[in-house]
Protein backbone atom coordinates (compact mmCIF):
# COMPACT_ATOMS: atom_id res chain seq x y z
CA UNK A 1 0.00 0.00 0.00
CA UNK A 2 1.37 3.37 -1.05
CA UNK A 3 0.08 5.19 1.76
CA UNK A 4 1.51 2.78 4.32
CA UNK A 5 5.26 3.29 2.52
CA UNK A 6 4.12 7.36 2.47
CA UNK A 7 4.16 7.19 6.27
CA UNK A 8 7.13 5.50 7.20
CA UNK A 9 8.74 7.71 5.23
CA UNK A 10 7.49 10.13 6.67
CA UNK A 11 8.15 8.54 10.26
CA UNK A 12 11.76 7.59 9.03
CA UNK A 13 12.37 11.48 8.52
CA UNK A 14 10.65 12.28 11.80
CA UNK A 15 13.24 9.93 13.58
CA UNK A 16 16.32 11.50 11.63
CA UNK A 17 15.24 14.71 12.71
CA UNK A 18 14.74 14.11 16.45
CA UNK A 19 18.68 12.54 15.98
CA UNK A 20 19.93 15.94 14.52
CA UNK A 21 18.12 17.74 17.86
CA UNK A 22 19.75 14.99 19.95
CA UNK A 23 23.16 15.78 18.30
CA UNK A 24 22.94 19.90 18.41
CA UNK A 25 21.61 20.00 21.56
CA UNK A 26 24.70 17.51 23.22
CA UNK A 27 27.36 19.33 21.02
CA UNK A 28 26.23 22.85 22.67
CA UNK A 29 26.16 21.64 26.27
CA UNK A 30 29.36 19.76 25.40
CA UNK A 31 30.61 23.52 24.24
CA UNK A 32 29.41 25.52 26.87
CA UNK A 33 30.27 23.11 30.17
CA UNK A 34 34.09 23.30 28.00
CA UNK A 35 34.17 27.18 28.02
CA UNK A 36 32.99 27.27 31.85
CA UNK A 37 36.11 24.47 32.38
CA UNK A 38 38.10 26.90 30.37
CA UNK A 39 37.18 30.07 32.97
CA UNK A 40 40.57 30.75 35.61
CA UNK A 41 38.00 31.71 38.26
CA UNK A 42 36.27 28.31 38.12
CA UNK A 43 39.33 26.24 38.21
CA UNK A 44 40.70 28.19 41.40
CA UNK A 45 40.67 25.53 43.99
CA UNK A 46 40.91 22.63 41.48
CA UNK A 47 44.33 20.54 41.61
CA UNK A 48 45.65 19.60 37.65
CA UNK A 49 43.99 16.28 37.85
CA UNK A 50 40.61 17.52 38.81
CA UNK A 51 40.81 19.47 35.87
CA UNK A 52 41.64 16.78 33.47
CA UNK A 53 39.18 14.65 35.04
CA UNK A 54 36.30 17.43 34.29
CA UNK A 55 37.44 17.97 30.43
CA UNK A 56 37.59 13.80 30.29
CA UNK A 57 33.82 14.05 31.56
CA UNK A 58 32.48 16.64 29.16
CA UNK A 59 33.44 14.80 26.27
CA UNK A 60 32.75 11.28 27.93
CA UNK A 61 29.15 12.52 28.14
CA UNK A 62 29.30 13.97 24.87
CA UNK A 63 30.34 10.62 23.44
CA UNK A 64 27.40 9.54 25.21
CA UNK A 65 24.28 11.07 23.54
CA UNK A 66 26.15 10.94 20.35
CA UNK A 67 25.93 7.17 20.93
CA UNK A 68 22.06 8.01 21.85
CA UNK A 69 21.75 9.72 18.57
CA UNK A 70 23.29 6.88 16.35
CA UNK A 71 20.28 5.11 17.39
CA UNK A 72 17.72 6.74 16.33
CA UNK A 73 19.91 6.93 12.92
CA UNK A 74 20.07 3.21 13.06
CA UNK A 75 16.12 3.22 13.83
CA UNK A 76 15.40 5.71 10.76
CA UNK A 77 17.77 3.15 9.13
CA UNK A 78 15.29 0.36 9.63
CA UNK A 79 12.30 2.11 8.59
CA UNK A 80 13.65 3.27 5.43
CA UNK A 81 14.72 -0.30 4.48
CA UNK A 82 11.12 -1.64 4.38
CA UNK A 83 10.33 0.95 1.73
CA UNK A 84 12.72 0.28 -0.51
CA UNK A 85 15.14 -2.82 0.28
CA UNK A 86 17.47 -2.33 -2.08
CA UNK A 87 21.01 -3.87 -1.96
CA UNK A 88 22.32 0.28 -1.49
CA UNK A 89 19.57 0.48 1.66
CA UNK A 90 20.74 -3.26 2.68
CA UNK A 91 24.68 -2.35 2.58
CA UNK A 92 23.66 0.69 4.57
CA UNK A 93 21.97 -0.90 7.08
CA UNK A 94 24.73 -3.08 7.77
CA UNK A 95 27.44 -0.44 8.19
CA UNK A 96 25.33 1.80 10.57
CA UNK A 97 24.59 -1.59 12.41
CA UNK A 98 28.81 -1.99 12.10
CA UNK A 99 29.16 1.51 13.51
CA UNK A 100 27.01 1.90 16.21
CA UNK A 101 28.76 -1.62 17.64
CA UNK A 102 32.40 -0.16 17.28
CA UNK A 103 31.39 3.28 18.32
CA UNK A 104 29.20 1.78 21.64
CA UNK A 105 31.91 -0.36 22.48
CA UNK A 106 34.73 1.44 22.95
CA UNK A 107 32.78 4.59 24.69
CA UNK A 108 31.86 2.00 26.94
CA UNK A 109 35.12 0.93 27.41
CA UNK A 110 36.43 4.59 27.94
CA UNK A 111 33.73 5.21 30.61
CA UNK A 112 34.60 2.04 32.80
CA UNK A 113 38.30 3.14 32.99
CA UNK A 114 37.11 6.92 33.65
CA UNK A 115 35.01 5.23 36.75
CA UNK A 116 37.60 3.34 37.67
CA UNK A 117 40.52 6.37 37.74
CA UNK A 118 37.48 7.98 39.62
CA UNK A 119 36.53 6.28 42.22
CA UNK A 120 40.04 4.11 42.45
CA UNK A 121 40.30 0.77 41.22
CA UNK A 122 38.39 -2.03 42.86
CA UNK A 123 39.03 -5.89 43.88
CA UNK A 124 38.00 -7.85 41.13
CA UNK B 1 -11.18 -9.75 2.63
CA UNK B 2 -7.92 -7.71 2.50
CA UNK B 3 -4.91 -9.50 0.21
CA UNK B 4 -1.80 -11.38 1.79
CA UNK B 5 0.73 -8.64 0.94
CA UNK B 6 -2.13 -5.73 2.40
CA UNK B 7 -1.34 -8.00 6.21
CA UNK B 8 2.33 -8.03 5.14
CA UNK B 9 2.38 -4.20 4.73
CA UNK B 10 0.43 -4.36 7.69
CA UNK B 11 2.39 -6.28 9.30
CA UNK B 12 5.53 -3.90 8.44
CA UNK B 13 3.91 -0.71 9.06
CA UNK B 14 3.09 -2.12 12.89
CA UNK B 15 6.61 -2.36 13.10
CA UNK B 16 7.81 0.75 12.09
CA UNK B 17 4.65 2.20 14.43
CA UNK B 18 6.52 0.28 17.28
CA UNK B 19 10.02 1.82 16.22
CA UNK B 20 8.45 5.71 16.26
CA UNK B 21 6.56 4.51 19.83
CA UNK B 22 9.77 3.66 21.49
CA UNK B 23 12.03 6.58 19.73
CA UNK B 24 8.90 9.14 21.23
CA UNK B 25 9.51 7.37 24.78
CA UNK B 26 13.48 8.03 24.52
CA UNK B 27 12.65 11.63 23.75
CA UNK B 28 10.53 12.09 26.66
CA UNK B 29 12.90 10.11 28.72
CA UNK B 30 15.44 12.50 27.83
CA UNK B 31 13.85 15.48 28.55
CA UNK B 32 12.52 13.94 32.03
CA UNK B 33 15.66 12.27 33.41
CA UNK B 34 18.95 13.55 31.46
CA UNK B 35 20.00 9.96 31.26
CA UNK B 36 21.75 8.96 27.80
CA UNK B 37 21.92 5.15 28.96
CA UNK B 38 18.26 4.48 29.43
CA UNK B 39 17.32 6.48 25.79
CA UNK B 40 19.85 4.08 24.61
CA UNK B 41 17.71 1.12 25.82
CA UNK B 42 14.33 2.50 24.55
CA UNK B 43 15.31 3.32 21.29
CA UNK B 44 17.61 -0.54 21.27
CA UNK B 45 14.17 -2.14 22.17
CA UNK B 46 12.39 -0.15 19.23
CA UNK B 47 14.42 -1.03 16.70
CA UNK B 48 14.43 -4.54 18.01
CA UNK B 49 10.77 -4.97 17.48
CA UNK B 50 11.01 -3.39 14.05
CA UNK B 51 13.38 -5.53 13.06
CA UNK B 52 11.48 -8.45 14.41
CA UNK B 53 8.28 -7.22 12.36
CA UNK B 54 10.15 -6.19 9.59
CA UNK B 55 11.88 -10.39 9.38
CA UNK B 56 8.25 -11.91 9.85
CA UNK B 57 6.93 -9.90 6.87
CA UNK B 58 9.88 -10.48 4.96
CA UNK B 59 9.64 -14.10 5.72
CA UNK B 60 5.80 -14.26 4.60
CA UNK B 61 6.51 -12.14 1.82
CA UNK B 62 9.23 -15.11 0.76
CA UNK B 63 5.74 -17.14 -0.04
CA UNK B 64 5.26 -14.49 -2.86
CA UNK B 65 9.00 -15.17 -4.23
CA UNK B 66 9.39 -14.36 -7.83
CA UNK B 67 13.07 -14.45 -8.55
CA UNK B 68 16.34 -15.58 -6.96
CA UNK B 69 17.35 -12.08 -6.28
CA UNK B 70 14.62 -11.77 -3.65
CA UNK B 71 15.57 -14.91 -2.05
CA UNK B 72 19.27 -13.27 -1.88
CA UNK B 73 17.93 -10.22 -0.37
CA UNK B 74 15.58 -11.18 2.28
CA UNK B 75 18.23 -13.94 3.66
CA UNK B 76 20.94 -10.78 3.69
CA UNK B 77 18.05 -8.57 5.41
CA UNK B 78 17.37 -12.01 7.78
CA UNK B 79 21.41 -11.64 8.25
CA UNK B 80 21.40 -8.20 9.67
CA UNK B 81 18.68 -8.34 11.81
CA UNK B 82 20.40 -11.67 13.38
CA UNK B 83 23.64 -10.54 14.00
CA UNK B 84 21.69 -7.09 15.79
CA UNK B 85 19.52 -8.33 17.57
CA UNK B 86 22.38 -10.68 18.98
CA UNK B 87 24.50 -7.77 19.58
CA UNK B 88 21.72 -5.47 20.96
CA UNK B 89 20.38 -8.18 23.76
CA UNK B 90 24.11 -8.53 24.90
CA UNK B 91 24.46 -4.72 25.16
CA UNK B 92 21.07 -4.38 26.88
CA UNK B 93 21.85 -6.90 29.75
CA UNK B 94 25.24 -4.89 29.79
CA UNK B 95 23.52 -1.60 30.40
CA UNK B 96 20.87 -3.22 32.93
CA UNK B 97 23.74 -4.67 35.10
CA UNK B 98 23.45 -6.72 37.42
CA UNK B 99 22.37 -4.54 39.89
CA UNK B 100 19.36 -3.82 37.85
CA UNK B 101 17.84 -7.13 36.98
CA UNK B 102 13.95 -6.99 36.22
CA UNK B 103 11.87 -10.15 35.17
CA UNK B 104 12.41 -9.95 31.30
CA UNK B 105 9.42 -12.03 29.29
CA UNK B 106 10.23 -15.34 27.79
CA UNK B 107 11.51 -14.71 24.54
CA UNK B 108 12.53 -17.39 22.09
CA UNK B 109 15.76 -18.66 21.86
CA UNK B 110 16.23 -18.20 18.18
CA UNK B 111 15.62 -14.53 18.43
Amino acid sequence: MDLLKQSTILLASGVEAAAAVLIGLAALEATMRSLLLFLPSRNAGQSAIGQQDAKEAVRLRLGRWLAVALEFELAADILRTAVAPTWNEIGQLAAIVVLRTVLNYFLQQEIDKAETRRTGPEPA
Amino acid sequence: MLGPSTWIDLIEFAGALLIVGYCIAGLIEVVRSRDPAIVRLLVIEGSLWGLSLKTAASLLKMIEIQSWEQIGAFTAILAVRTLLKRVMTWEEAQLQGPANVRPRRASSPAG
